[in-house]
């Protein structure tokens, strides 16, 4: 078990940044500090994502004469989607974050 | 009591993710199963069929076109719930002045290099067909203009100088590009947002070429109007 | 595997307790963009150099300014 998880060295880091992201959002009172926490999550599953794509000696995915092994190309593309969608969650997020503060502050819009 | 559940927790997930990654196959082998499918169809002839040497744009905006589609969906939902929920900035009303004025230094270098970090985010999402780049980070280095302008000579001036008038268009624009390429692909009697309907290759490519910079367009401007709703501060 | 991948990823791990641990929010805050900046270079590392410029644009640039925005309108002095 010990030496399979060696060579996916990258899952397990993945894995333990999941795992601290978690602990981020279930533990600090903060509501920002969960916000880190969702994107820290957020991005260990792209690194997951990164890795499962990934080819031993191959090239990156940008088509070049002569050059026949290619990383996977396509979990990169859904990473790129994810991405956008998760700057729009972010900032969705922040401005509900904000929003609260106010209504318990009193504060008009 | 909360911390102890939650580290229980932690340690459950842990071990079941460490059981899962050990039976994961060997990262880089060829075989496995995710390399196997349809990504070799992707790699041998994907510069022929949708003119993008570069493979992650020819799945985004050839190959899964359709997803992109949802992806700008969101992008515009979420603006939407954004200006529900705090509404949109007004110019010039409202909103607390710069305290300090912009230091000559950094004011001057921001207006000598604004139009080459505009230039720069155009080259980023055109030159996406065949080497680094993408519609997306393009749009995302033009929002990030609009933010250091904000950011330098204070928030006033800035909702000023790019309205949020000027802006609607943007915002709206990239979902209607999305349909009307769509609808042309109907009329032309394949499938919905079917970019390979005509036996001319440039044609395709000025298709792919205008859902990028609509991609990059809404995308840019509407991350700037999410800065800018949330950079507003109502005072009375 | 090679060793600047395992360098990157230990600093990964130790930038990311760092950010979950510190008391101050601003300098959570740029600690996660310090963050995003390795995990960048990481993917890099993976193959995927289109999706480090995104992350380098995204994660270190447009979301950490998100964050210092919002951390200044929900603080309780006037830090303006």
């Amino acid at each position: 078990m010990l030496k399979a998880s060696f060579s996916n060295l990258i899952y397990v880091v993945s894995m333990i940044l999941f795992l601290i992201g978690f602990y981020a959002v279930a533990m600090r009172p903060s509501l920002i500090k969960k916000i880190i926490g969702i994107n820290i999550m957020e991005t260990a599953i792209f690194l997951f994502l990164i890795g499962i794509g990934n080819k031993k000696g191959g090239a990156s995915p940008l088509v070049v004469e002569g050059i026949e092994k290619y990383v996977n190309p396509f979990p990169q593309a859904m990473v790129l989607m994810a991405l956008v969608v998760g700057v729009g969650t972010t900032a969705l997020a922040l401005i509900l974050a904000v929003r609260l503060f106010e209504c318990e502050n009193g504060e008009k819009r | 009591m909360k911390k102890f559940i939650v580290i229980v927790l932690l340690v459950l997930v842990g071990l079941f993710l460490l059981l899962a990654v050990s039976k994961m196959p060997i990262m880089g082998d060829p075989d496995s199963p995710t390399n196997a499918i349809a990504t070799s169809r992707y790699i041998a002839k994907g510069p022929q069929e949708t003119g993008c040497n570069n493979l992650v744009s020819a799945i985004i905006l050839n190959y899964r076109v359709y997803d992109t589609f949802g992806e700008i969906t969101v992008i515009f939902v979420t603006l939407t719930a954004a200006l529900a929920i705090l509404g949109r900035e007004k110019a010039g009303e409202g909103v607390s002045p710069l305290k300090v004025s912009p230091s000559p230094l950094v004011s001057t270098i921001m207006i000598i290099y604004i139009p080459f970090f505009i230039v720069f985010a155009f080259y980023v999402a055109i030159h996406g067909f065949n080497s680094i780049g993408g519609g997306f980070q393009g749009g995302v280095i033009l929002a990030s203009v609009l933010v250091i302008y904000a950011l330098v000579f204070g928030y006033d001036e800035a909702v000023r100088k790019f309205p949020p008038k000027r802006r609607i268009l943007f915002e709206g624009l990239a979902p209607l590009c999305f349909v009307v390429v769509g609808f042309m692909s109907i009329l032309a009697g394949t499938n919905f947002l079917n970019l390979n309907f005509s036996s001319v290759s440039h044609f395709r490519n000025f298709l792919t070429l205008i859902l990028e910079i609509s991609l990059g367009l809404t995308s840019g401007v509407a991350i700037a109007s999410l800065f800018y709703i949330l950079k507003k501060v109502e005072r009375e | 595997m090679t060793v600047l991948i395992i360098l990157l990823s230990l600093c990964l791990i130790i930038l990311s307790i760092f950010v979950v641990v510190s008391r101050n929010l601003l300098a959570s805050i740029i600690l996660f963009s310090a963050y995003g900046l390795i995990m960048a270079l990481v993917w890099q590392q993976l193959g995927a150099p289109v999706l480090a410029l995104a992350e380098v644009v995204v994660e270190s640039g447009i979301i950490s300014v998100l964050f210092v925005v919002s951390v200044f309108r929900t603080s309780k002095d006037d830090v303006e």
